[in-house]
Formats: structure tokens, C-alpha cells, sequence
């Protein structure tokens, strides 16, 4: 095993982990493949914007609940029948969507679709059991970074396929080559990788339940950080229900809310039974974290990952609407903003390693802030270059942000580090179905204006309420001898 | 010293006798002792009818007080006393045969409890007793081995010293902060009632002294004729149960950062990274001291917070201390203080039992019998400490430049003595290596030596085979579809009574197994009757059920065919 990753290797765990990232990058590719051919989708059925908006915001609906499935499946599973397995089944779901001929069956192929982007845990476990903790981070920021990169993949690629496959169902036949290719890589991906090196020991994974906090204020705000995962989904119901789009009768929008409520309620219920002794002892000085940093790391993936969610989503049509390009066109430049991913996410990782956790993610919520309120100024006098160029600028900054949260994710406290990051994960749809929910509402431009204004709140939470992770206990003297840095 | 966790009272006088044969004696040792072994009570009364009563009651109990802290520190409480009581027997039984007098005979009584952790460990011979008070509830505990010929006359029946054959009850019980023991000799308790007794422990309060002088004073007033001795204990606290303490000597020493070539700690300069996995690291280092190259392995940081892990970690080299072995990894004494957590071995140069598999692809039987016979020992030298390996594969095997082949890695080692104690840190949720692991360690069931003899025939079946005995799907959920593949489907020059031996070992229930290292290796190389008979009796001895349901379905055939041929349907 390498002292350091060797990009360029495809032996041992590099090979694990390009053959893992690739299929996040199949995943993120089929998730997203929908958004560069929303223009001729739209002209197809002649859909409102009602309607396109209510199709982006399915498709990131059911990756909120469905990641905490996918969590504990792969525990009992592992991630290697789990990837393919997710691959597989979203092939088929694509060809449903490719094959719609009614906005219901898109809608409803593109809501169960949104189990793709389960697939992130999956691979996150499959790098943690690969690779030791000194190359970990570094690992997951390429598999993390270079797979979100599969949405550019379709966006620059899938309309011009669309286009040359040709005619009115140029666009079918695209997410169709998803889909085979989806199928296929599923199936590799199957017989190329095993669950652990050889010949690991195997420890009986810990079960993935509530988290556990380590006082009664935290309890609280634990209970109080679950509702929003809940309450996306009450928005979406909204969104669909009378009061929204009046897609949902009145019963089956109140039958749904209560539902939420009830699954709610049991989770309150849960957290309080795995946290219960705090009533009875203290906690172990070794086991004590506090959980606001857990909250705000929450809050600032919402924004990073969220943000990037609706951008992918709304951009290729954000272009043709506002500035007239063609579906191509739109497709290339709105490809641009993902690219960012290669190198802007696991730099934010490797910048939080050098320069220290808070003042990273001051400097990167700073960015985001500042080139969203600028992005908010926008209007069609704009160059288009200008416009790309500040798209990329808010990406730079986002997908750093994302980097930098995940970076310090595994500091809060060890042995709950899968936890952590699912609850940071799932913020980060409940931040795409909130921005593109918003987006429903109002022009682009405020659009960006909301998403500055929530990084705006996410930096003043960093500057005053987040604690710097307790930093090594170790130095190395210019000789090399390692020594205990002296804390007193 | 650590009166904090008992109290004592004692008394002994030698009544209306010329001398006292009595002996009796509390020790609380220091830390660790206390911890692996706990604390010691006994009471022995040397028998009367011989002149070195008092020699054998002394020696009894000095044997409990000092060899018993000499025994090994993986061994059970159960173990442990038991072979300081063989030997002990076997002295005071060779001392009273050299003497041709035999009226010179050494013969003792003896009550002891050891209490380990949580946990009370009683041993008992002859009519010396122990009384525990919880609460309110007194009982005696032991059960005196006296038989009476007439109501006025009876005979002791067991005793140390006696018999070559000892016979020990023993029983064990959890015990709480508060409860009381009383030991006392049969010249108090045949002349103090239960209910007198009691009281008098009741009423005694702090001062467990008195209440054992008025034990005795009362024996002696109600015409005892013999040695009065009475010995009070009181549990104040559980020795160790502090679980805080149990989590800050787990985090006592950080975890070393990621070290590279040229680097120093503690006096070890790191040569390069032989290894890293996402549990440990391990690196080849020099110690700058004597020249000598080690091994320094690290924990992941990956499981900085995780106690099961830690502790797993500590123990590693605490086995490697304490069992020594020319066929197990050695690990190096520190003589410099350790800033950091780590563990430090011998370097053996060479490559693992993987390795060798992958270079030698056809290897001769003789060369593997080698190989197993020096795992075997190595395991045998685990299992004399009662210690189960749990995670035997070859990649935790290596063969030096030498031959001599070593197991070397001790992190899921199972050990009896320190299961006794009780921790807060959960054990149990490793499931060693998939493929390697005994079917009752992947379903939860407990471990024994036969889950290491099944691991390493499955070791030796690959070294003949390449394959695996019950195929590369072997996990828990599909243990009970699987059955045994013989090694000669792969290679069919292997003699019968080979795969016969192997079979044994890996059969799915452990009670079928071999019971012992020595059996399966002696049936490696000598044809073993016994199996090759199995293997040629008729099916009606090998599957009964198979038979029977063999005759059952060949009736109901015949059955339906004469019906078909009676009434011509």
C-alpha cells in the first residue's frame, strides 16, 4: 500500500476507488439526465413552468428519506450488491422515464429516480473500509468531487446526443443511453469490486439508529434538527396539494402530512430511547461532543450541496429562457458549473487540512455570500460569458464549502462519523428541494439572492457559534522526533 | 492499602487445645493483580488426627496467597485455583507418604472465595464453612463433607491431602457492595447456631474484629473443644467497577499521528510503512538504542473514541507478554516511557502464508505438514493460556527466511481470565475473518479451541486445494445451505484418510470436531482408522435419515404402481 494516492494506479484500493467513483459518476449522470433536455421535454408536452418546476423538485424529493434505507441496507447488504443494485433499478426506472408518454409517468418516474442519489453512502463506505484514515479524506474528496461530475457529463453530452439521434424523440433515446449504460456499469461494477481487501477481518457493523449526544440541551436540538428532513418533505406535499399545484386531492394531502408527522413523532421517540441514560449518568469524558457543530456543519452542506442540487437542475433552462440559447448551447455552458467538482471539492478538503476548519469555511461562506448576491444582480443585458463566469465563480466557493464541511466531519466525534455525514447528506437535499421550491415561486434572480442570503446566515453562524475541532495532540520536531505538543 | 474496597475482622484462638491448627488469611493485591485475579479469603483447618495439621492448613493457604498470584494472568479464576490446589494436594498427600508413620500424614480442610470483579468464586473442601449476609438473608454457603456413622460419631470425608484424586466444589455468584462472608472452622460452628451466628454478625457494626472475638468467645463458652477461628469479610465496593476509570485508562495514551520514514517516537526511528489498513498502520522502525528493527504498529485513527477497539489494542500486546512461544510474534519489552499508544514488536523477515500460497501453487504435503505443525504449536501455546485465537488466516501468518512459521497478529484474541471481568466496554462484535471463522463464532454461539482447529483446517485445505472447504459464498446467513466439499474433488491424488482428517476438523458442529491441536495434526500424517471406517460403512450407519426416507419413498412408488396395476386406471 502507497505512502501517498497515486492518481495514475490501478491497483489494490485506487482501483476500488476509481471503479467506485465511476459509479457514483453513472449515478449522478442518469440523476441529473433530465435537466440539459428539460427544454425539449417541455416542448414536448407543453408543460408549464409549474409543472418543470415540479418535476426538478421531484427528482430530488425521495433521496432524503431514501438515504437513511440505503444506510441501513448497506450495513446488512454491503456496498458492492448495494451500488449495483441501485444501478440496475434506476436503469429501469430511466427507461420508464424515457418511455413516458403522460407529465403523470414523468413525474412519477422522475420522483422514484431520486433514489439514485442514495448512492453516495454507498460509496462513502466502500473508500472508509479501503482506505486507512491518513488517505481517507483525500479519497472521498475524489470520489465525492469526481462523480458529482457525472451531472456535467450528461449536461454536455445529452443534447447533442438527443440532437443527432435525431427527431421528436432525440431526447428518448438519450436518457435511454443512460440507461444501458447505467445497466451495464451495475453490473460490472458487481463482479469488479469486493466489500473489504482480502482477507480483512469483519466487524459487525454498529447499528446505524439514532445518534447519540452527549447532553440534554443537544438532545433538544438534535430532536429539533430532524424536523426539516420531515418538513421538506411536508413541502413538497404542499406543493402538490390544493394549496400548491392541486395535484393531491385535500384527504391524500392530509393522509400524507399526518403520515410525515407520525414517522416524525416515532423518530422523537427513537432519539429519546438511544439517549435516555442521560438522565440516569454522566457521559464518559471520551464520548462528549457537542452537537451544534453537528448542526451547523448541517446547515452549511444545505447551502453548498443544496445550492448545487438547484443549479444543476434549473441551469440549462435558466439559459434558454433568459438568454435565448439553444438547448445545446445551454447544455455546454450549464455543464461548465459541475466541472468545478474536479478540482473545487476536494480542494475545499485539502485547504480545511492546511489552513484550519472555521477560518476554511469562513473564507469559502464569504465566497458563496458575496458571487450569489452578485449572481442575484443579474439580468438579460449580461454577457453571457460574465453570466457563465459568475456561475463558476459560485461554484468554485460551493463545492469548496461541500469539501471543507466533509473535511471536518470525521473531527466531531469518531465513532460517529457515518452518522454525521448522513445527517449532513441528507441536509443537503432537504437544501435542493428547498431552493428549488423556492425557485417555483420567484424570478431566477432572487433565486440566487435566497441562496447569498442563506450563506450569508450559515457565515454568521460559523463566525460566532462554531468551535475549532481540538486540533493534534502530537508535533514534529526539525529532527523528526514526534512528540506531545504540551496543552498546559 | 485498599481497605476501601473490604473490610476485615479476625479471630483466632486455640481454645481449650495445646495448639492451633487453624489458618486463615485475607489479601488484596495491588493493581493489575487486582484486577486479573482479585482479592483471596480462605479458611483451612488442618486435621486433627495428624501431628503436621498446622504445616498442611499453613501451607494450604500460603499456596492460595502467593501461587495463586503467580498463575497465569489469561487463565480463569477457575483454572488458576484449581492447579494451585493439584499441586498443593500432591505435596501435603507426597509428604504424608515419605513418612512411614502414617499417623505424620498431612491432611487439610479449606474454604475460599475469590472475589474477581464482580464476581464470587467459591472453592470448598471439608467441613470448614462460609456464610454470606445480604440484607438481612444469611446462608451458609458451603456444604460440609462429613458423613455420620452414628449420632454421636462422624467422619471427615474430604479433605486436602488425603487422596491423590481431589474432588473440589465450586460455584460462583455475583457479588454487591454490602454484602458480608463469614468463614469460620467447624470448632465455632458446631457450637454456635445459624441464628446465634447471624445476630452476632448483625450486631457487630463497624468493628469486624469483636464481631469475629464474640464469634469465637461464644463457641468456646457453649463447650467448644477444638480451635476456634472466625473471619469476617465485608464487600464495601466492586474492585475495578469504576466505569470512568475503565474509558481514561483506555485514552490514557493519544494515538500517534501518521508517522514517515525519518521520524522518531520514543526513541524508535521509523524506516518506512510496512502496511496500512483502515484499522492500523504498521511500520518498520529501528530502535536508536540498541540498533535492534522492530515493528510498530498504531491504531487508526479511525477508532480513537471506540473503547472495544482500544481495549482490543491493549490487549495485543499484553498476550504478546505473557505467552511465549518460538511460533507467535514476540513482542519487545519498552524500557523508555511510551508517550503514545502503539506496540512494538520483532520483525520477521519474510512473507505471509498468503504469499507463500501464491508462489507455491502445487505444494507437497510434507512441506505443509511443516507449515501446520508449527502453527499448531503456536496455537497450542495460546490455548494452554486459555486464550482463542478467533482470527486465524494466513494473512495473520508469516514464514521467516528461516522456516520457522509465526502467528502474528493477536487483535481478536479471546481470553478466559480477562472475560471474568466485567467492563462497560461491550465485547462481541467481531466476527473475525469471513471464510476462516467457525460456523458457531458467525452465529453468535461461543467459542472454544475447536473454533481455531476448524480455522486452521480450513488454512490447511486451502494450502492443498486452493479452494475454500465450503466454497466462496460461506457466511452466516448461508452456513446451514453449505455442506463440506471433499479436497479430492480439487485434487484427486490426495489420500482418503487426509480429506477424512479434514473433514473432521471442519465439521459445521464444534461437539463433532477433533478436541484437540494434537489429534488433527497426528491424523495429517498417519492414516486414522477409525475415520476411513466411516467412510466405507453402509449408508444405513453413515445416513439413517437418508436411508429410511430412502425405503419410504420406494414404498409409496411400489404402492402406487401396484394400485395403477390392480385397478388398470
Amino acid at each position: 500500500m502507497s505512502e501517498k494516492i497515486n492518481l495514475l494506479s490501478f491497483k489494490g484500493n485506487m482501483r476500488v476507488l476509481h471503479i467506485t467513483w465511476m459509479a457514483f459518476f453513472v449515478s449522478f449522470a442518469v440523476w441529473f439526465n433530465h435537466a440539459p433536455l428539460m427544454v425539449i421535454i417541455r416542448d414536448v408536452f407543453q408543460l408549464s413552468n409549474q409543472e418543470v418546476s415540479v418535476l426538478l423538485i421531484l427528482n430530488v424529493a425521495l433521496t432524503i428519506p431514501a438515504r437513511i434505507l440505503v444506510g441501513m441496507l448497506v450495513d446488512r447488504y454491503g456496498p458492492r450488491l448495494m451500488f449495483s443494485g441501485i444501478l440496475i433499478a434506476s436503469s429501469f426506472l430511466c427507461a420508464f422515464f424515457a418511455l413516458a408518454e403522460t407529465f403523470q409517468q414523468l413525474a412519477v418516474a422522475r420522483f422514484l429516480l431520486g433514489f439514485v442519489g442514495a448512492g453516495f453512502v454507498v460509496g462513502i463506505r466502500m473508500i472508509g473500509e479501503w482506505f486507512p484514515a491518513k488517505q481517507a479524506g483525500a479519497a472521498q474528496g475524489i470520489y465525492g468531487g469526481w462523480g458529482n461530475f457525472g451531472s456535467a457529463a450528461s449536461a454536455l453530452a445529452l443534447p447533442t446526443l438527443a440532437l443527432w439521434l435525431g427527431g421528436e424523440n432525440g431526447w428518448r433515446y438519450a436518457i435511454g443511453v443512460t440507461a444501458i449504460i447505467s445497466f451495464l456499469y451495475g453490473v460490472y461494477y458487481y463482479f469488479a469490486v469486493t466489500d473489504t481487501p482480502k482477507g480483512s477481518t469483519y466487524f459487525k457493523s454498529k447499528k446505524m439508529g439514532a445518534m447519540e449526544v452527549t447532553s440534554k440541551t443537544d438532545l433538544v436540538l438534535y430532536m429539533l434538527m430532524s424536523a426539516p428532513i420531515y418538513g421538506a418533505l411536508a413541502l413538497l406535499v404542499w406543493k402538490l396539494s390544493p394549496a400548491g399545484m392541486g395535484w393531491f386531492g385535500a384527504p391524500l394531502s392530509n393522509a400524507i402530512y399526518l403520515a410525515i408527522a407520525v414517522v416524525y413523532g416515532y423518530q422523537v421517540f427513537h432519539i429519546y430511547q438511544v439517549n435516555k441514560n442521560l438522565f440516569s449518568k454522566p457521559v464518559p469524558e471520551m464520548f462528549r461532543y457537542r452537537f451544534k457543530q453537528v448542526a451547523i456543519l448541517d446547515l452549511a452542506y444545505m447551502v453548498t450541496f443544496g445550492s448545487e442540487l438547484a443549479l444543476v437542475s434549473m441551469l440549462p433552462l435558466f439559459y434558454v429562457d433568459m438568454f435565448g440559447l439553444s438547448a445545446v448551447a445551454a447544455g455546454i455552458v450549464a455543464g461548465a458549473y459541475p466541472v468545478m467538482n474536479l478540482i473545487a471539492r476536494p480542494g475545499g478538503g485539502m485547504m480545511s487540512d492546511r489552513m484550519g476548519r472555521k477560518r476554511t469555511l469562513v473564507i469559502l461562506f464569504t465566497g458563496i455570500a458575496a458571487s450569489f448576491m452578485i449572481l442575484a444582480q443579474v439580468d438579460t443585458g449580461w454577457a453571457v460569458p460574465l453570466v457563465v463566469a459568475n456561475t463558476l465563480l459560485c461554484g468554485l466557493f460551493a463545492k469548496g464549502g461541500s469539501g471543507a464541511v466533509f473535511a471536518m466531519v470525521p473531527l466531531i466525534q469518531r465513532r460517529m462519523t457515518g452518522q454525521v455525514a448522513g445527517m449532513a447528506g441528507a441536509y443537503g437535499n432537504v437544501g435542493g428541494l428547498l431552493f428549488l421550491t423556492v425557485l417555483s415561486f420567484v424570478s431566477a434572480p432572487v433565486f440566487f439572492l435566497v441562496i447569498g442570503a442563506a450563506g450569508a446566515a450559515v457565515l454568521a453562524l460559523v463566525i460566532f457559534y462554531l468551535d475549532e475541532p481540538r486540533g493534534q495532540t502530537a508535533e514534529v520536531l526539525e529532527d523528526g522526533t514526534v512528540q506531545l505538543i504540551d496543552v498546559a | 492499602m485498599s481497605a476501601g474496597i473490604i473490610s476485615i475482622g479476625q479471630y483466632s484462638s486455640r481454645g481449650v487445645k495445646e495448639d492451633n491448627q487453624d489458618s486463615y488469611g485475607v489479601l488484596v493485591p495491588a493493581e493489575p493483580a487486582l484486577c486479573y485475579k482479585g482479592i483471596v479469603a480462605v479458611v483451612a483447618d488442618g486435621v486433627s488426627g495428624c501431628d503436621g495439621g498446622k504445616i498442611a492448613s499453613e501451607s494450604c493457604v500460603k499456596s492460595l496467597m502467593s501461587d495463586y498470584y503467580c498463575t497465569a494472568d489469561s487463565w480463569t479464576v477457575k483454572t488458576s485455583i484449581s492447579k494451585v490446589l493439584l499441586a498443593t494436594n500432591r505435596w501435603l498427600h507426597g509428604q504424608g507418604l515419605s513418612s512411614r508413620d502414617m499417623q505424620r500424614g498431612l491432611a487439610t480442610t479449606m474454604s475460599a472465595l475469590v472475589i474477581k470483579s464482580a464476581t464470587a468464586h467459591m472453592f470448598h473442601i471439608g467441613d470448614t464453612r462460609i456464610y454470606q449476609l445480604r440484607g438481612d438473608k444469611f446462608e451458609c454457603l458451603t456444604q460440609d463433607h462429613r458423613v455420620w456413622v452414628s449420632a454421636d460419631k462422624n467422619y471427615l470425608t474430604r479433605a486436602l491431602g488425603i487422596d491423590l484424586k481431589l474432588d473440589i466444589d465450586y460455584m460462583n455468584f455475583l457479588v454487591e457492595p454490602g454484602d458480608l462472608f463469614v468463614f469460620t472452622t467447624d470448632g465455632v460452628h458446631e457450637f454456635v447456631s445459624d441464628t446465634a451466628l447471624r445476630d452476632l454478625v448483625l450486631h457487630c457494626g463497624d468493628d469486624l474484629d469483636e464481631g469475629a472475638r464474640n464469634i469465637a468467645d461464644l463457641a468456646l463458652r457453649n463447650g467448644s473443644q477444638d480451635n476456634v477461628s472466625c473471619q469476617i469479610l465485608r464487600i464495601n465496593q466492586l474492585p475495578g467497577a469504576d466505569e470512568q476509570e475503565v474509558y481514561r485508562k483506555l485514552t490514557e495514551l493519544p494515538i500517534p499521528p501518521p508517522l514517515s520514514p525519518g521520524m522518531k517516537m520514543d526513541g524508535y526511528r521509523v524506516i518506512r510503512e510496512l502496511h496500512a489498513s483502515k484499522r492500523t498502520q504498521v511500520y518498520l522502525a529501528v530502535d536508536e538504542e540498541t540498533g535492534q528493527q522492530v515493528v510498530l504498529k498504531t491504531p487508526s485513527v479511525n477508532y480513537e473514541d471506540d473503547p472495544l477497539y482500544l481495549d482490543l489494542f491493549l490487549h495485543e500486546e499484553w498476550i504478546g507478554k505473557r505467552v511465549q512461544s518460538q511460533h507467535l510474534l514476540t513482542m519487545v519489552n519498552h524500557v523508555r516511557p511510551k508517550q503514545f499508544l502503539y506496540s512494538v514488536s520483532e520483525y520477521v523477515e519474510g512473507q505471509t502464508l498468503r504469499s507463500w500460497m501464491h508462489d507455491n501453487g502445487a505444494a507437497d504435503l510434507s512441506e505443509i505438514r511443516d507449515i501446520v505443525g508449527q502453527i499448531a504449536r503456536g496455537l497450542h501455546a495460546l490455548h494452554k493460556m486459555e486464550m482463542i485465537h478467533q482470527d486465524l488466516k494466513p494473512e495473520n501468518i508469516m514464514i521467516d527466511r528461516h522456516g520457522t512459521v509465526k502467528i502474528i497478529d493477536f487483535g481478536s484474541v479471546k481470553i478466559a481470565g480477562i472475560e471474568e471481568v466485567t467492563t462497560p466496554v461491550k465485547r462481541l462484535t467481531l466476527l473475525g475473518t469471513k471464510n476462516y471463522t467457525a460456523p458457531e463464532y458467525l452465529l453468535g454461539y461461543p467459542c472454544t479451541p475447536r473454533s481455531d482447529i476448524f480455522s486452521l483446517a480450513v488454512i490447511v485445505y486451502e494450502m492443498i486445494t486452493g479452494h475454500l472447504p465450503y466454497g466462496e459464498g460461506y457466511s452466516e446467513t448461508t452456513i446451514n445451505k453449505l455442506g463440506y466439499v471433499s479436497a479430492r474433488d480439487f485434487y484427486a491424488d490426495l489420500p482418503v484418510w487426509i480429506d477424512k482428517a479434514l473433514e473432521k476438523a471442519l465439521r459445521k458442529n464444534p461437539q463433532r470436531r477433533y478436541g484437540e491441536l494434537s489429534e488433527f495434526v497426528f491424523d495429517l500424517s498417519n492414516p486414522n482408522n477409525e475415520l476411513l471406517q466411516e467412510y466405507t460403512e453402509p449408508l444405513l450407519a453413515r445416513n439413517p435419515v437418508g436411508f429410511w426416507r430412502g425405503v419410504a419413498l420406494l414404498a409409496v412408488v411400489l404402492n402406487i404402481l401396484l394400485l395403477v396395476k390392480i385397478f388398470g386406471v
